[in-house]
């Protein structure tokens, strides 16, 4: 089959698609008092606690919207990868008994976890961003871009990993450990630059060439270090080679900096996104007749 | 717009059973490093072999044969949930496929919400369910659970709803395994007036059943299958006739339950 006459597939299956995706949210949420709130509790509390921590070892401007801003995303990230694990092994049941184009499944995951995601994003710093020092900014209409740019990679990973839990049923504890390791290797808890705090008005009027140097805040504020963090200068390069860095910087930059990301931040992060959702359909889309035979 | 029909062009199907070891990236790490081979290599099986038919609009087709004939396997190849190895299936018409009964519950949800569920798995949208949900709870007599979490329902309450959702829509081409039971007692001879009602309006029928009966009494041609080949093709009365006559065959204890299917464990009734 044809790429477009897949696509094609998936698209005339969207009922279906829709219905996995509300079940799912449905029950997750139907049987607790809290109900979505749930959803929220876990990067609420974990920002609580990291922003305690971190403050005494970080000097930091607004630590927890910097780690709130981080959190979300990877927690959509973490989650969608571990669920898509699943999500064919789970569907055994239906697949035996019914055609489906595989792709519904961990692409029904993904989706699900997208909505609860994208609205504890928001209904998290609607509640508490002014308090953590949130400002809203023009920027954040870049925010879509960066949800589409994670949910490629969360679904091309994810696809891949559904196929290869069929064959391999203890995958899942390895994705738990290189979730772990990835986690940590990405500036997420931490930052890997510290951006000086704002500019005095008279430096700010030009950023790119001081002219307005001489005046005395001004000259003060340039002459403090240009960026600091944790990590030492000569390792942060290899930090940047993490492919989700970038994705991560896509949310950092318009929530935390109040900027866009960077052109470079932005290109590496479309092209992971491009390649990991590329290769991973086309893997999915070559394994998936013989899945049923592997159940 | 083309008549409803169904073809099978030389199709084989060949699959591996995998032990259920060796299954982890543990054991297959092991393996690799201690250089042995643990537990037994995959068993190839070949369900159907090189099988041509076409079914026509308007056949009412049996499929009898001993267990592991590929019976079922070539159910499932009409309706696509197994992609064959080699040769070609297609059909034209919208397809159901009774195969066993209870597809894609989630026994959180509640009745009503899981009949909006299997409708869109089957293939029919919201609108189109949102008509028959009170049809379908009248005639599973479940007016009263209909909110209830079908995890509270009791398994004839279950079979009930899947049954009723399964069969509220014509199919016109309708594929039926036995093994698809109707329930409880009580609701039987309502449970079949509804199945004979389907199979009526359906344009192409194909039954699998070990039940001579069954297939007399539906099906107007009969194919009789062995060791995945199709042996006899023809008249009812005549291929069971020569099927009888011909008695179980030596060996069919042994791959039968082997090629019943990958984890096909569901218990036959009848």
């Amino acid at each position: 089959m044809t790429v477009s006459a897949r696509i094609g597939e998936i698209w005339r299956y969207r009922e279906v698609i829709l219905n996995f995706v509300a079940q799912d949210l449905k029950v997750r949420y139907r049987r607790s008092y809290l109900g979505f709130f749930w959803s929220l509790l876990n990067p609420l509390l974990q920002m609580v606690v990291l922003s305690l921590v971190f403050s005494l070892i970080f000097r930091m401007e607004n630590i927890s919207l910097y780690l709130l801003a981080g959190l979300v995303p990877w927690s959509f990230f973490a989650a969608s990868l571990d669920g898509c694990a699943m999500s064919i092994v789970a569907a055994e049941g239906m697949i035996r008994r019914q055609y489906f184009p595989k792709l519904v499944f961990p692409l029904s995951t993904v989706l699900q976890n997208l909505v609860t995601f994208v609205l504890s994003l928001l209904v998290l710093l609607g509640a508490l961003g002014w308090v953590i020092g949130f400002r809203p900014s023009a920027a954040l209409l870049i925010l879509p871009v960066s949800f589409l740019c994670l949910f490629c990679v969360a679904l091309g990973l994810g696809a891949v990993a559904a196929v290869v839990t069929v064959y391999f049923r203890d995958m899942r504890h390895l994705i738990g450990v290189f979730l772990t390791v990835l986690f940590y290797l990405t500036p997420i808890i931490y930052p890997l630059e510290i951006k000086r705090a704002a500019p005095p008005a008279a430096a700010a009027a030009s950023p790119g060439r001081p002219a307005a140097i001489d005046s005395e805040p001004a000259a003060e504020y340039y002459r403090q270090p240009a960026v600091e963090g944790p990590i030492p200068h000569q390792y942060r390069f290899y930090f940047k080679l993490n492919p989700l860095y970038s994705l991560i910087e896509l949310f950092h930059r318009p929530i935390y900096d109040n900027m866009l990301p960077t052109a470079s931040e932005l290109s590496a992060a479309l092209a992971f996104a491009a390649v990991s959702l590329g290769v991973g359909l086309a893997v999915f889309w070559r394994c998936e007749d013989s899945l049923v035979f592997a159940l | 717009m083309a008549e409803n029909h169904i073809t099978i062009e030389d199709v084989t199907l060949r699959f591996r059973l995998y032990s259920a070891r060796s299954r982890s990236i543990k054991e297959a790490v092991l393996n690799t490093i201690l250089r042995r081979r643990y537990g037994q290599p995959p068993v190839e099986i070949t369900a159907v072999d090189g099988v041509s038919l076409r079914i026509p609009h308007g056949r009412r087709l049996g499929i009898i044969g001993d267990n592991g004939a590929g019976k079922s396997s070539l159910l499932k190849l009409i309706a696509r949930i197994y992609p064959p190895t080699s040769g070609r299936v297609f059909h034209q018409g919208f397809l159901v496929p009774l195969l066993e009964v209870g597809i894609g519950f989630n026994t959180e949800l509640s009745g009503v919400e899981n009949i909006y569920l299997v409708g869109a798995i089957m293939g029919f949208s919201r609108r189109l369910m949102s008509r028959r949900v009170g049809p379908i709870l009248e005639f599973a007599e479940l007016h009263d659970f209909a909110d209830t979490p079908i995890k509270y329902y009791s398994s004839g309450m279950v079979q009930r709803l899947a049954f009723t959702i399964a069969t509220e829509i014509d199919p016109e081409i309708l594929l039926l395994d036995e093994v698809f039971s109707v329930g409880d007692i009580h609701w039987v001879a309502k449970a079949q007036r509804r199945m004979q009602r389907l199979i009526d309006r359906s344009s192409i029928l194909v039954l699998v059943s070990h039940q001579m009966d069954l297939i007399e009494r539906y099906c107007d041609s009969v194919v009789w299958m062995q060791s995945g080949r199709v042996v006899r093709q023809g008249p009812p009365a005549e291929i069971i006739a020569e099927y009888r006559a011909a008695g179980s065959p030596p060996g069919s204890g042994g791959p039968a339950r082997a090629a019943a299917g990958p984890g096909d464990t569901a218990a036959r009734l009848g």
